[in-house]
């Protein structure tokens, strides 16, 4: 079993994209679930709770990683899906109405 | 060597990814600008002529429940101080002048306001004579000597002024009365040992926030006890016009020594607050201010508001004031957060909107029971955001209570 083999091989493009967005998605309720919001306050150079300035850090930009994923790539994963889809729809027409005799 | 049965598996794969990066690429062009849609907030939730936005009401809600809690408050202290004392500081100011504020928006709740104001009024007094002139400096306070004497700091007497004429611009309080006329002096002597008119904050280090801060001072107490400085603040801002304005363009530097040369050139951490702060002093030239700022540093992309440090002109190096800097779109977080002061002051909706979309997206806001902070920020950040939201009033007042115009 190749365990490198990605998870998304199977899939056509679409639905690749649809899987990537919505692990996005997920990622990033389990980091608002877990608390990390609180932790972008390194941000201003402030430490919330008793960790080291570097835990906060790391657990802050493991947060803004999951937000701009959810926030900017997710939705552009989503609509380019959307895209991909109506391409194939309309390649489809188009190639239906070529065939008709 | 590629088989010919391998070829239109090759063909149909480098298609497939063409049509991915193309779709890609068309999502994004369509995202991007349409992103700041779902952060724009209602600008009434923010800003109010009258009454209290809703969103100043929850996050006053948050300070007043930190200000109650002596163990929450310690710790949020203790957080700020760990990386800068002067937020501890200004945390009170910011608050202070926005109980004010609030106590003259909505009358029926100042008696509440009032107790907090008075215990961080007392709270500040005590602590700064208790530990002494560096207690709410940083520390390289410590490895110069102050030109002026005594050995003050302008920073520290302006703010305190400021809350003592705050306090009682809401409601008279005589123990008050000699405290902010001691306070009062001790800036005017300050200020005019410096060839400028200026007091020093740090040693041989003069900062135009602070300085700002004090003439506002001044300019309140005049309206609360009768004293007239409007020579004094008429001839700082003279020097300040021929001395201390950027020739480039035309904005008032943000620090310089007790001689008046200026160290760093205009930063909009400073800028926003002196053109607000200037609305008491000298209208016209506050409002001159504010535009060339906004012409200098407020910019706006794909529907976010943010402010830049430094003009184009000049580049400082990112310090505690500024924040972390963007680099390439030049984003200042304390510039952007300030501007939000400047925008309300000066009515500037339009620029108050993108940067309160920009607050939304970036500032992380956490509601919880009615209570609202921003979770990359800190005290002293949510004070300064409530500020803006509640400002106006105060300042009214002052005009009302006929202060004059230098």
């Amino acid at each position: 079993m190749n365990i490198c083999a990605s998870p998304f091989r199977n899939l056509s493009p679409a639905r690749g994209l649809l899987l990537r967005a919505a692990l996005l998605a997920v990622f990033f309720g389990l980091c608002e679930a877990a608390g990390l919001r609180d932790y972008t306050a390194f941000l201003s150079g402030t430490q919330p709770g008793a960790h080291l300035p570097a835990v906060t850090a790391v657990l802050g930009v493991i947060y803004l990683v999951a937000y701009f994923g959810a926030t900017l790539l997710s939705p552009i994963l989503l609509l380019a899906a959307g895209f991909l889809g109506l391409g194939r729809f309309l390649r489809h027409r188009f190639r239906m109405q070529r065939s008709r005799p | 060597m590629k088989t010919p049965a391998a070829r239109p598996a090759v063909k149909v794969g480098l298609s497939q990814a063409g049509a991915v990066a193309t779709a890609l690429l068309l999502a994004t062009l369509v995202w991007l600008p349409l992103l700041h849609l779902l952060f724009r907030p209602q600008l009434d939730q923010f800003y109010a002529e009258r009454g209290l936005p809703s969103k100043a009401r929850a996050i006053a809600a948050h300070q007043l429940a930190l200000c109650s809690n002596t163990a929450a408050r310690a710790g949020e202290i203790a957080t700020m101080r760990r990386s800068n004392a002067e937020w501890d500081f200004m945390g009170r100011t910011y608050l202070v002048l926005a109980l004010a504020n609030m106590g003259l928006r909505q009358p029926e709740d100042k008696k509440a306001y009032l107790l907090i104001m008075d215990q961080l009024i007392e709270e500040t007094i005590r602590l700064e004579q208790s530990h002494g002139v560096y207690y709410f400096l940083m520390d390289y306070a410590k490895a110069g000597i102050f030109r002026a004497q005594p050995q003050r700091s302008l920073f520290q007497d302006g703010e305190i002024a400021v809350m003592l004429a705050a306090r009682r611009l809401l409601e008279e309080k005589p123990s008050y009365q000699p405290l902010l006329t001691r306070r009062v002096a001790t800036l005017v002597a300050q200020m005019r040992q410096s060839p400028v008119l200026c007091g020093e904050s740090y040693p041989d280090e003069c900062w135009m926030f602070c300085n700002v801060l004090a003439l506002d001072a001044l300019r309140m107490a005049d309206a609360l006890d009768g004293t007239d400085h409007a020579p004094l603040l008429r001839d700082w801002v003279a020097l300040a016009r021929r001395k201390l304005v950027d020739p480039t363009t035309g904005l008032l530097v943000a620090s310089f020594t007790f001689e008046g040369q200026p160290t760093q050139g205009p930063e909009g951490s400073s800028i926003w607050m002196v053109a607000h702060g200037l609305q008491i002093v000298d209208p016209a030239f506050a409002a001159d201010q504010y535009q060339r700022s906004k012409r200098d540093l407020a910019r706006r992309v794909l529907g976010f508001g943010y402010a830049r440090e430094w003009p184009v002109s000049w580049r400082g190096q990112p310090d505690v004031d500024s924040g972390p800097v963007i680099p390439l779109l030049d984003i200042s977080a304390g510039s952007s957060g300030l501007a939000l002061v400047g925008a309300s002051a000066f009515r500037d909706r339009d620029y108050l909107s993108a940067l309160l979309t920009s607050l939304t997206y970036g500032g992380f806001p956490i509601l919880r029971h009615g209570q609202l902070r921003y979770a990359a920020g800190n005290q002293v950040g949510d004070a300064v955001l409530l500020y803006a939201m509640v400002l106006g009033p105060l300042w009214a007042e002052v005009e009302k209570r006929g202060a004059r115009q230098p």
